[in-house]
């Protein structure tokens, strides 16, 4: 069974109270959201704008000068629906600081490079507006480990981390995100014309039903294969997941003492709240 | 006899044990105004669920004199609450306190700790031993902490102890989102309805809301009638408090018109239950 429908009325009620209660019990009201155009970020604003009001979701654009001018338009689009307070930071005059000196670099490392600064822009927002930094990234992405580290992967709460992608769009189109984002194909738009689905060589409809298998179904690769999926296809997907999974962890802390924080000084995040 | 239960479907703040307790006697109080007899409050209400390393720092003896403000407020009527409870000894249980008439009648450790996907309370928690009945305002009752109830041995139990009232309080989370309901709605639906017509009983499941580290609790909680209806039942997610009528002659009627109880043959359960452990 893969069927990967999800109760969008349910999974709603249950993620604006999660926002609303992980937000305002460590005493914040607000927060803060990188809006690029796509998909999850957009779904999140919509999300936290229920949970929260509009008021308290601030919204960051930050365009690059490789970005495409639909982006900026879409996440316009959302800004205006919602009514959300929002500034645009050009993240070009940074970027090209560093890397004007750095003409080495190759796409990955400026798109990371990228996503980095964004993630300063955000914090530095955080402190001045007195709001938490809400992250947008999905379960596809994090168990692929489709991110940046400490980029886009940074934020104190990530409403959509154990939706997938497919379950993201069915939610989205049920809370009103508009259908020029709904339709486009996902793009970290890092230069012109990418698409996830390009780079990473598979379709988000397949690799979802992979991932539901494997780690919510927790197939093996042998079940896999008898159900009909292609071997090599199984085994990439698999090892992107066990490959990235430093991404999703807290650095690796050498134990010296007794109680070394995480192994056995075990306390939950929400520790007192 | 007929005997109003209030629900309490809170949202524990996590290790703030000394806060906990006093919302506790204010929700006593709210529900004594509405007029209740018995106030029912969620597992780990007094302190939270996903304790950790706390465990040690929010247990209480049976006699804690931070206890008291609760143990008084239960003067006119039953409060039944869970924290953790520290032995003479030292070790840790989830318990279930039952205070009436300003003294402790009785309390449930529980017995079944899950520790598997994502629970782990058998690194924290030592395990209860026993599942007796006490009597609640006079009517033989049996209380389950969460997990307890999903062991058929355990509700079988207080019914044969001839328990007319169970009440299960539970930290369970909300997960499963495919479907028109929860999922963990629907199989504990299953299981309160099992609890309430295999035993002819009332069944009331207290259970909390709010989130820890991204887990939501859903509430939810609700009683079943002895013919395993259910007759109240709180929103999920939200926070609330609702009163909900016992009445024994529906225990009565349940038990003439379907006298599982009666013919039930626990000679022949305890045999097999002989005869497989020698196997």
């Amino acid at each position: 069974m893969s069927d990967l429908s999800i109760n969008p009325e349910l999974t709603t009620r249950i993620l604006t109270a999660f926002i609303a209660d992980e937000v305002r019990k460590i005493g914040f009201k607000k927060v803060v959201l990188g809006l690029s155009g796509g998909i999850d970020s957009a779904l999140t604003a919509y999300l936290a704008a229920r949970a929260l009001g509009p008021e308290n979701v601030h919204a960051v654009l930050m365009p690059y000068r490789t970005s495409s001018a639909d982006s900026r338009e879409d996440a316009m689009a959302v800004v205006d629906d919602l009514s959300i307070p929002h500034n645009v930071e050009e993240i070009t005059p940074m970027v090209e600081g560093y890397l004007a000196s750095h003409q080495d670099a190759d796409a990955m490392r400026r798109g990371n490079f990228m996503a980095r600064q964004r993630m300063i822009v955000l914090y530095d927002y955080s402190a001045a507006l007195g709001g938490l930094v809400i992250g947008t990234s999905n379960k596809t992405e994090y168990l692929l480990g489709y991110t940046t580290l400490w980029g886009d992967s940074a934020c104190a709460l990530t409403p959509l981390g154990d939706l997938f992608k497919t379950q993201v769009r069915q939610l989205s189109r049920h809370l009103g995100v508009p259908d020029s984002i709904l339709d486009k194909p996902p793009s970290a738009d890092l230069w012109a014309g990418q698409t996830d689905e390009a780079e990473m060589g598979w379709t988000y409809e397949e690799v979802d039903r992979i991932l539901f298998l494997l780690v919510d179904r927790r197939y093996t690769l042998s079940e896999m294969e008898r159900e009909g999926y292609q071997p090599d296809l199984v085994k990439r997907v698999f090892q992107s997941m066990q490959r990235t999974q430093f991404k999703r962890r807290l650095p690796v802390i050498a134990k010296v003492s007794n109680r070394t924080i995480d192994r056995d000084f075990r306390y939950p995040r929400d520790w007192g709240r | 006899m007929r005997l109003k239960l209030a629900f309490v479907q809170n949202r524990p703040v996590l290790g703030d044990l000394e806060g906990n307790l006093r919302s506790h006697v204010l929700q006593v109080s709210r529900a004594r105004e509405a007029g209740a007899k018995v106030v029912l409050f969620p597992e780990l209400g007094l302190t939270g669920y996903q304790l950790k390393d706390m465990v040690p720092v929010v247990a209480v003896r049976r006699d804690d004199p931070r206890l008291e403000a609760l143990r008084e407020a239960s003067r006119g009527l039953s409060v039944i609450a869970s924290g953790v409870e520290e032995s003479e000894d030292h070790r840790f249980f989830i318990s279930a306190f039952c205070w009436e008439e300003g003294e402790l009648t009785h309390v449930h450790r529980k017995v079944y700790l899950p520790t598997y996907g994502m629970f782990d309370e058998q690194r924290y928690f030592a395990a209860g031993d026993r599942f007796r009945t006490f009597r609640l305002q006079g009517i033989p009752a049996g209380l389950l902490l969460c997990e307890d109830a999903w062991h058929a041995s355990a509700p079988y139990l207080l019914g044969q102890a001839g328990a007319q009232i169970q009440i299960v309080l539970a930290s369970s989370p909300a997960r499963d989102v495919s479907r028109e309901s929860l999922g963990s709605e629907r199989s504990w639906e299953l299981v309160l309805q099992h609890t309430a017509r295999f035993h002819s009983c009332y069944t009331a499941f207290v259970n909390r809301v709010g989130f820890e580290d991204g887990v939501g609790y859903w509430g939810g909680s609700r009683l079943l009638d002895p013919e395993g209806k259910t007759v109240a039942r709180l929103d999920i997610l939200e926070e609330g408090l609702e009163l909900a009528e016992v009445d024994t002659d529906r225990v009565r009627r349940a038990r003439m018109y379907s006298p599982i109880l009666r013919d039930e043959k626990r000679w022949l359960t305890s045999a097999e239950l002989g005869r497989i452990d020698g196997e």
